[in-house]
């Protein structure tokens, strides 16, 4: 492994917050280049540093700072959801606006009575696609807050 | 012998011997290390930088060390560890328990000593 893929290794650490990411890498790079004026082996340094990942477990172990952790999948769930809920009513609706042109009509009061789609679909998606969206949104946000990021 | 109660014992007393380092005048973290190495001898075998570092964050949390960025030689910046008041107070009351420690540690080992055929 390279300086470099270290250096790489331990910035793409998903579990290291990104306020602590500066500071661990410029640290990292001191100790590198302070070991080449030196005329220390790189390799020696990063065997002593002990893997990226376990690197930086010890690191936020010692510093008592909480593990990172990803967004749940749900949540991605519920956002692609909402998304095309939102899409779908909005695409119904427009149908319903653009709706084909009567070819004929009646010239004075008829008998006749036209039901139409009690269910006005593009309207329940529309509704259930922005409460699936608020409550992505309320969801992410009880996430944000309970890891103080 | 399992390495591990050395690994356990050695991870104890790090934190005073970096305090201990750092009494006597500011330093950066490559020297640290250096002196470790030196001054630790095969008692200490080559310690980490993967194990200290850690550390040295961890005190610098907990207000025992500060530490300023300077320039470096080469011309980047270059990060000097020394100890706060806090460092040096927690550095007299550690000294002052590692003595005691010790010596009551002696009391007992003499206690398997008596009891060596």
């Amino acid at each position: 492994m390279t300086k470099q893929d270290y250096m790489d290794q331990v910035a793409g650490a998903r579990s290291l917050p990104k306020r602590y990411r500066q500071e661990i890498l410029r640290d990292l790079e001191e100790l590198f280049d302070c070991a080449q004026e030196q005329g220390e082996d790189l390799q020696a340094v990063i065997r002593r540093l002990g893997p990226p990942n376990e690197f930086v477990e010890n690191l936020l172990q010692e510093r008592g700072i909480p593990r990172r952790r990803g967004v749940p999948v749900g949540l991605f769930g519920c956002g692609i959801l909402a998304v095309l809920c939102l899409l779908s009513g909005g695409v119904l609706w427009w149908r319903e606006r653009t709706a084909p042109l009567i070819i004929g009509g009646a010239q004075g009061t008829t008998d006749i009575l036209v039901e139409g789609d009690p269910l006005v679909w593009w309207l329940l998606l529309l509704v259930v696609g922005a409460i699936l969206a608020l409550g992505t949104g309320l969801w992410y946000g009880l996430i944000r807050r309970g890891r103080g990021a | 012998m399992d390495n591990r109660y050395i690994q356990q014992f050695k991870k104890g007393s790090l934190e005073m011997i970096l305090l201990s380092i750092l009494s006597r005048g500011e330093t950066y973290g490559y020297e640290i290390m250096t002196q470790l190495n030196t001054l630790g001898g095969e008692i200490f075998g080559a310690p980490r930088e993967g194990t200290v570092y850690p550390v040295l964050y961890r005190m610098e949390d907990a207000g025992l060390i500060r530490c300023r960025l300077a320039p470096a030689p080469n011309g980047r910046s270059r990060k000097y560890y020394a100890l706060t008041d806090l460092g040096r107070r927690t550095l007299a009351e550690l000294q002052t328990f590692w003595r005691a420690y010790t010596r009551r540690v002696e009391d007992f080992l003499a206690l398997a000593e008596d009891q060596e055929p």
